[in-house]
C-alpha cells in the first residue's frame, strides 16, 4: 500500500458522507412533512395517533440508514469498478477495529434507543397502542375502570358485538361513542380471528376461550373499517364491515334503536360472559 | 452385494427393476392403499363418531405406509435389516456411475447435492406457479377465476411448499455438494442419512400436493389450530408433509454439523473456514434444535385430528396459544434457517469478485452466531396482538430489535469488502449485491414489525407479507441464484450462457422490487393477508403487482431456458476455476472425481487471501505422508 | 441388491477414529434434538396446566383421568435401569459391554411393553381433557423413541456377534453414543414421571 493510496481513503469517506447528508437532508423533511400525514392509521383515536407517530418516526429514522448503506454500495460500484477482462487483486484490507467498533456501538445505540422508546410508547405513552393485551392488561389508561366495555365476538365469518352495560345487547354493527374510553373485549367462539379496526388503530386477536382487551379513545366521529387480520377459513376476506364513532347523544339514540330492533333476539342469547365455550365441534364420547 | 468383475451394461428394463425411484413410487402407492385399509379397520365408525365424513386415521395410516413403501422401494430398508442380520457396517453404497444413480439412493454427497438441486428446484417452480395463480385471482377484487376455497389452497400450497423447500434450498444442494469439498473431506459424516434426507423431500412434496385431492388446505402455511383441526382431509397431507420435512431438516443439520466439526482437513483452523461453511454450521445448529419442535407440534395436530386429543381446542381444555408458541418457537429460527445460508453465500461470493479478503471475517462469524443465539428468543413477536403475556412484549421487542445488530455486521462486511476493491460485475456478483439491497429493505421493514405500536398497524397485513418476501425471496432466492451461477460450472461441468443470465438477473431484480414494494403500501392501506377479496379502490395497485409478478415469473422461465440450453444443447465445458477463486472447491478438477481428493489436503492458508503479498496457495494437495483426517 | 452391474464401491480409506468421532458427536446432537422434541411436550404440560382453559385441564367434571401409578413406576425403573446399564457399559466397565447392551435392550423393550400394557388398560382416553392429551402424547411418543433406540442397540449387538468385533474403536463409540442417548431419554422419563404421575 503506497502513501498515495492511503491518502485517498479519507476523501472517499468524506464524499460518501457528503452525498449521504444531502440525500438525508432531502429525504427526512419529505418523509415527515409529505409522506407522514398519509401514513396509517390516521388520527381518529389517541391509539391510532400513537401508531401514526411511530410509523413516521420509524420511516424517518430507517430511511437514512438505508440511504447510508445504499450510498456506500453505489459509490463503491461506481468508483471501485474493475473494467475489462483483466483480474487484479485489490488491497488486502482485512478489517479495521475502529470502524467495526464504531458500527457496533452505533447500531447498538440505535437499537437500544428504539427498544426503550418503543416500550415507553407502548406502556406509558399509548397504553397498549390499541393492540390486544389479553385478559389482564398491563398498560391501562387513566380511568380504565370506567371504560365502556364492548365485546367483539369473532366467528366464521361474522363479527358481532355485545354491550354488557346495556343489558348484554348484541348487534351486528359496531358503534362507539366519541371522547369516551372504550375497552374492546375480543373473543372468538370457533377459530382464531383478529379484530382489526383500521382507523381506530385497534388490532386484537380473537382467540377461543380468551378475553383479549384493547383500549381505544376516539377523538373524531366518523366511519372506520373493520377487517379480520388472521386467516380464519373460507370467507376470511369477507369479515369486513364499517363501524362508526358517534357523538354521545347519537350513540345513546343508536343503542335505544338497536335494543328495540334486537329485542326479539335477546331472549335466545346466552348470558353475557367474558368467554364462551360452545360444545366442542369434534368430540366423540 | 458383490459386483461382477466385468461391467456388462444390462438392458434398460433390467436396470429399471430394482431399488430405485420407480419401485419407490409403486410401493408407495401400494402402501397408501394398504395403510388406508388398515387405518379403516383400526377406526371403524371413526368418521361417524366425529360427525365428519372423513376418516383421519385411515388417511394418516395411508400416508405412513406410503412413506414406508417409498423408502423400502428406494432401498433404505436393505441396510438396516442387513445390520440386524449381522452385515458389517459400511458407509457408502450405490455409488455407481451413469445417470441412473440420480434416481436411486446414492451416498455420494455430490450426487445428493445434484438430486437436491433439481428436486428442490422443481418444487420451487411449482410453488412459484401457485403464486402466479394467486396473482391471477387478485387481478380482480372478487373471487374470479378461482373460488375462495381453491384460492386458499393455492395460498397454503404456495406458502407451505416454499417454506418446506427453501429450508433446504441452499443446505441441500450446495451444503451437501460443497461443504465436504470446502473442508477437504471425501464424504459427509453420515452418507446414508444424507441420502435419506433428500429422498424424504420428494415424498413430502408429493404428499403435500396430494392435499389438492382431499379438499385442500385452508390454513396458510402457518396451519393455526383450531382452524387446522376443523379443516378437511387436506390438512392431514399438510401435517404429514411437514413432519417429514422437519425430520429431513433435523437430519440435514445433524449431518452437516458433525461433518464440519469432525471432518475438516488438517490445517483448516476455525479462522480459515470459508464463511459459507460458517453459515452452514450456524444453520445446522438451528435445524437440529428447532425442527424437532416442529415435529412435536405437528404430531400434536395429528393427534388432535386423528386421536381426538385436545391440545389446541379451548372447549376441551387446550389452547391455541400453545400451537402458536410451539409453532413460532420453530418458526422464528426457521426464518434464520432461511437467511443464514444466504449470508454465507453472498459473503463467499463477494471477496471473489471484489478481489479482496473478506473484510471483518471474525465480525461476520460473530454476526452469524449472534443471530443463531438470538433467534431462539424472539418468537413471541408473532404474538404481539394475540393477547398472551402482554407484559412480555417489551422483552420481545428488545430481543427482536437486538437481532438487527448481528445482521448489521453482515452489511458492514459487505461495505468493507467492496471498499477500494476491484469489483467485477459477473452474474453471481450481481445476485449477491442484489441480495444486500433486498435484504436491507426486508430487514429495515422488519423493524416496523418489531415495534409494537407500528406492529399493531401492520400485523397480519400485506406489509408483513412484503417484509418476509423481501427477506426470503429477495434474500434467500437471490443468494440461491447467485450460488447457482457461481457453482453450477463446478457441479454440472457446463458454462451457463451469460447474456441470458444477465437478462434473467435484471428482469428478476426489477420485477421483484416492482412486485413486492407496492405491497408495503397495500398493507398500510388495510389489506389483510390471504384474502381472496379486497377493497375495490386497491385494484389498480393489485393489478400492477400482478403484472409485475407475471414478469417475475417470466424471468424464471428465462433461467430454465438458459439451464436447458446450456446443459442439453450448447454444452460449453466449464473451466476448472472460471472465476479465479481461491476457494478449495475450485482447485479441484471439473468434474470432481468420485473421491474428491486423491489425498486429504493440508490447508495452508485462508480462502480469501486476495492481494496478500506472499500468501501461499490455499492447500497442499500432495502432502508427503497421508495425514490423519481432521485437524 | 444393486442391479447396476459394474458398480464401484469406494474403499474405506479414512482412519476408523473419524467414524468413531462422528458417532460420538452425532449421538450428542441427536440427543439434543430428542430433548428439544420432548421440550415441546414439557412446555405443553406446564402451559396447558397453568391456563386450565374452561376448567377441564384434569378432564371433564366427575371424570378425572388417573393413570396407574404402578405402571408408571415400573416404566420409570426400566428406563432408568436401562440407561444406567448402557451408560455404565461405556464408562465404568467397557469389557462387559456385550452383556450390558443385552440387558439394556431387554429393559428398554420391557419399558415399551409396559407402556403398551398401560395404554390397553388406561381407564380414560385422549378425549378426556388437556391432561389426558399430554399424557397420551408424551408417553406414546416416548415409547416410540425408546423403540427406535432399541434398534440401535440391536445393531450394536448383532453386527459384533455375527462379524466378530471387527473395529473395536467404532463399536466402543456406538456403545457410548447409544448410552448417552438413553441417558438423555432417562432424563426425559424422570421429567415425564414427575409431571404426568405426581404433579398432574
Amino acid at each position: 500500500m503506497t502513501e498515495i493510496v492511503s491518502g485517498r481513503i479519507p476523501r472517499h469517506g468524506r464524499r460518501i458522507i457528503g452525498i449521504w447528508l444531502v440525500l438525508t437532508a432531502v429525504a427526512v423533511p419529505l418523509i415527515v412533512l409529505v409522506l407522514g400525514p398519509h401514513l396509517p392509521p390516521g388520527r381518529m383515536t389517541a391509539e391510532a395517533a400513537s401508531q401514526r407517530d411511530a410509523n413516521v418516526l420509524m420511516t424517518a429514522l430507517l430511511v437514512p440508514i438505508a440511504l447510508l448503506v445504499v450510498v456506500c454500495f453505489v459509490y463503491s460500484f461506481a468508483v471501485f469498478r474493475q473494467r475489462g477482462e483483466v483480474i487484479l487483486d485489490g488491497p488486502p484490507l482485512k478489517g479495521h477495529a475502529g470502524a467495526q467498533l464504531f458500527w457496533i456501538v452505533l447500531t447498538s445505540l440505535i437499537v437500544l434507543a428504539l427498544a426503550v422508546w418503543g416500550s415507553y410508547t407502548l406502556i406509558a405513552g399509548s397504553h397498549g397502542a390499541g393492540g390486544g393485551q389479553g385478559p389482564d392488561p398491563v398498560a391501562k389508561p387513566n380511568g380504565y375502570q370506567h371504560a365502556l366495555p364492548v365485546q367483539v365476538i369473532g366467528q366464521q365469518w361474522e363479527w358481532t358485538f355485545r354491550y354488557p352495560t346495556y343489558g348484554g345487547l348484541e348487534t351486528r354493527d359496531l358503534a362507539i361513542p366519541n371522547h369516551v374510553l372504550v375497552a374492546f373485549h375480543v373473543t372468538s367462539i370457533d377459530v382464531t380471528h383478529s379484530f382489526w379496526a383500521y382507523e381506530l388503530g385497534v388490532k386484537a386477536d380473537a382467540v377461543p376461550g380468551v378475553d383479549n382487551v384493547a383500549y381505544v379513545h376516539a377523538h373524531k366521529t366518523g366511519f372506520f373499517q373493520i377487517r379480520c387480520a388472521e386467516l380464519c377459513g373460507l370467507w376470511h376476506g369477507h369479515m369486513a364491515k364499517k363501524g362508526r364513532v358517534l357523538s354521545s347523544s347519537a350513540f345513546q339514540a343508536w343503542i335505544a334503536a338497536a335494543k328495540t330492533k334486537n329485542a326479539a333476539v335477546m331472549a335466545y342469547l346466552p348470558k353475557y360472559n367474558r368467554v364462551y365455550f360452545p360444545a366442542p365441534l369434534r368430540r366423540a364420547g | 452385494m458383490s459386483a461382477t468383475a466385468i461391467a456388462v451394461r444390462p438392458p434398460v428394463w433390467r436396470r429399471v427393476i430394482g431399488f430405485n425411484m420407480l419401485t419407490g413410487l409403486a410401493l408407495g402407492i401400494s402402501g397408501w392403499f394398504l395403510g388406508g385399509w388398515i387405518g379403516g379397520q383400526m377406526a371403524v365408525g371413526h368418521d361417524y363418531l366425529l360427525g365428519t365424513d372423513q376418516n383421519d386415521v385411515g388417511i394418516f395410516m395411508g400416508y405412513l405406509f406410503a412413506i414406508i413403501g417409498w423408502l423400502v422401494g428406494l432401498g433404505f430398508a436393505n441396510y438396516p435389516i442387513g445390520r440386524l442380520l449381522g452385515r458389517s457396517p459400511t458407509l457408502r453404497e450405490h455409488e455407481t456411475a451413469g445417470w441412473t444413480r440420480y434416481f436411486k439412493m446414492c451416498t455420494d454427497h455430490k450426487v445428493v447435492g445434484i438430486q437436491y438441486l433439481f428436486g428442490v428446484g422443481i418444487f420451487f417452480f411449482i410453488g412459484g406457479l401457485n403464486a402466479m395463480l394467486m396473482r391471477t385471482e387478485l387481478l380482480r377484487p372478487v373471487e374470479r377465476p378461482w373460488p375462495a376455497g381453491q384460492y386458499l389452497t393455492l395460498v397454503s400450497l404456495h406458502g407451505t411448499m416454499m417454506i418446506m423447500m427453501t429450508s433446504a434450498f441452499i443446505l441441500g444442494p450446495f451444503g451437501n455438494y460443497f461443504v465436504p469439498l470446502m473442508i477437504g473431506a471425501r464424504r459427509m459424516a453420515f452418507p446414508r442419512i444424507e441420502a435419506l434426507t433428500f429422498w424424504l423431500v420428494p415424498a413430502a412434496g408429493l404428499i403435500l400436493m396430494s392435499a389438492i385431492a382431499f379438499g385442500g388446505i385452508a390454513t396458510g402455511w402457518t396451519g393455526y389450530s383450531p382452524l387446522a383441526d376443523e379443516g378437511r382431509a387436506g390438512m392431514d397431507a399438510y401435517v404429514t408433509a411437514f413432519i417429514l420435512i422437519a425430520i429431513s431438516l433435523t437430519l440435514v443439520g445433524l449431518n452437516l454439523l458433525v461433518t464440519i466439526l469432525t471432518m475438516r482437513a488438517p490445517g483448516l483452523t476455525w479462522t480459515r473456514l470459508p464463511i459459507f461453511v460458517w453459515g452452514v454450521l450456524a444453520t445446522s445448529v438451528l435445524m437440529v434444535l428447532a425442527a424437532p419442535v416442529l415435529v412435536a407440534t405437528m404430531t400434536m395436530v395429528l393427534m388432535d385430528r386423528a386421536a381426538n386429543t385436545s391440545f389446541f381446542l379451548a372447549s376441551a381444555g387446550g389452547s391455541q396459544y400453545l400451537y402458536q408458541n410451539l409453532f413460532w418457537f420453530f418458526g422464528h429460527p426457521e426464518v434464520y434457517i432461511l437467511a443464514l445460508p444466504g449470508f454465507g453465500i453472498v459473503l463467499e461470493i463477494l471477496p471473489v469478485f471484489a478481489r479482496k479478503p473478506l473484510w471483518g471475517y471474525r465480525l461476520a462469524v460473530a454476526g452469524m452466531l449472534g443471530v443463531t443465539l438470538l433467534s431462539f428468543m424472539v418468537w413471541q413477536h408473532h404474538l404481539f396482538v394475540s393477547g398472551m403475556n402482554a407484559g412480555l412484549r417489551p422483552f420481545y421487542m428488545l430481543t427482536t430489535e437486538l437481532i438487527s445488530i448481528p445482521t448489521g455486521f453482515i452489511f458492514l462486511n459487505a461495505i468493507g469488502t467492496l471498499w477500494r476493491a476491484r469489483i467485477r460485475f459477473t452474474v453471481p456478483m450481481l445476485f449477491a449485491l442484489a441480495f444486500f439491497f433486498n435484504f436491507l429493505i426486508g430487514g429495515l421493514s422488519g423493524v416496523f414489525l418489531s415495534d409494537v405500536p407500528s406492529d399493531v398497524t401492520t400485523h397480519g397485513s400485506y406489509f408483513v407479507m412484503a417484509h418476509f418476501h423481501y427477506t426470503i425471496m429477495g434474500g434467500l432466492v437471490f443468494a440461491f441464484f447467485g450460488a447457482v451461477y457461481y457453482w453450477l460450472p463446478k457441479m454440472l461441468g457446463v458454462t451457463l450462457n451469460e447474456t441470458l443470465a444477465k437478462i434473467h438477473f435484471w428482469m428478476m431484480f426489477v420485477f421483484f422490487n416492482l412486485t413486492f414494494f407496492p405491497l408495503f403500501a397495500a398493507g398500510f392501506l388495510d389489506m389483510p393477508r390471504r384474502v381472496s377479496t379486497y377493497a375495490p379502490h386497491l385494484q389498480v395497485l393489485n393489478d400492477f403487482v400482478s403484472a409485475s409478478a407475471f414478469m417475475l415469473g417470466f424471468s424464471m422461465l428465462i433461467f430454465i431456458a438458459n439451464l436447458v440450453w446450456s446443459l442439453v444443447f450448447a454444452r460449453v465445458p466449464a473451466l476448472a476455476n472460471p472465476w479465479a477463486s481461491r476457494g478449495l472447491e475450485w482447485q479441484l478438477p471439473t468434474p470432481v472425481p468420485t473421491e474428491n481428493f486423491e489425498r486429504i489436503p493440508v490447508i495452508t492458508s485462508g480462502p480469501y487471501e486476495y492481494g496478500v503479498a506472499g500468501a501461499p496457495p490455499v492447500a497442499d494437495f500432495t502432502p508427503a505422508a497421508l495425514p490423519a483426517a481432521g485437524s | 441388491m444393486d442391479t447396476t452391474a459394474g458398480g464401484t464401491h469406494i474403499e474405506e480409506i479414512e482412519p476408523g477414529d473419524v467414524l468413531a468421532r462422528n458417532i460420538h458427536l452425532g449421538s450428542r446432537v441427536w440427543a439434543a434434538s430428542e430433548a428439544f422434541f420432548f421440550l415441546a411436550f414439557f412446555f405443553a404440560f406446564l402451559y396447558l396446566r397453568a391456563l386450565n382453559t374452561n376448567g377441564i385441564w384434569r378432564g371433564w367434571p366427575h371424570h378425572h383421568p388417573n393413570p396407574s401409578l404402578a405402571f408408571g413406576i415400573a416404566i420409570l425403573i426400566c428406563v432408568l435401569a436401562c440407561a444406567a446399564v448402557a451408560r455404565g457399559a461405556a464408562s465404568v466397565a467397557p469389557a462387559m459391554w456385550r452383556n450390558a447392551a443385552s440387558v439394556a435392550l431387554v429393559l428398554a423393550l420391557a419399558a415399551v411393553g409396559l407402556q403398551a400394557a398401560q395404554f390397553s388398560s388406561l381407564g380414560f382416553g385422549p378425549t378426556d381433557g388437556a391432561y389426558a392429551s399430554v399424557f397420551v402424547g408424551w408417553s406414546g411418543l416416548f415409547a416410540l423413541m425408546l423403540l427406535g433406540t432399541c434398534y440401535w442397540l440391536g445393531t450394536v449387538l448383532s453386527d459384533v456377534t455375527r462379524a466378530g468385533d471387527a473395529s473395536p474403536e467404532v463399536r466402543a463409540a456406538a456403545v457410548d453414543g447409544v448410552g448417552f442417548v438413553l441417558l438423555v431419554l432417562a432424563g426425559v422419563e424422570i421429567a415425564a414421571f414427575i409431571l404426568l404421575y405426581i404433579v398432574k
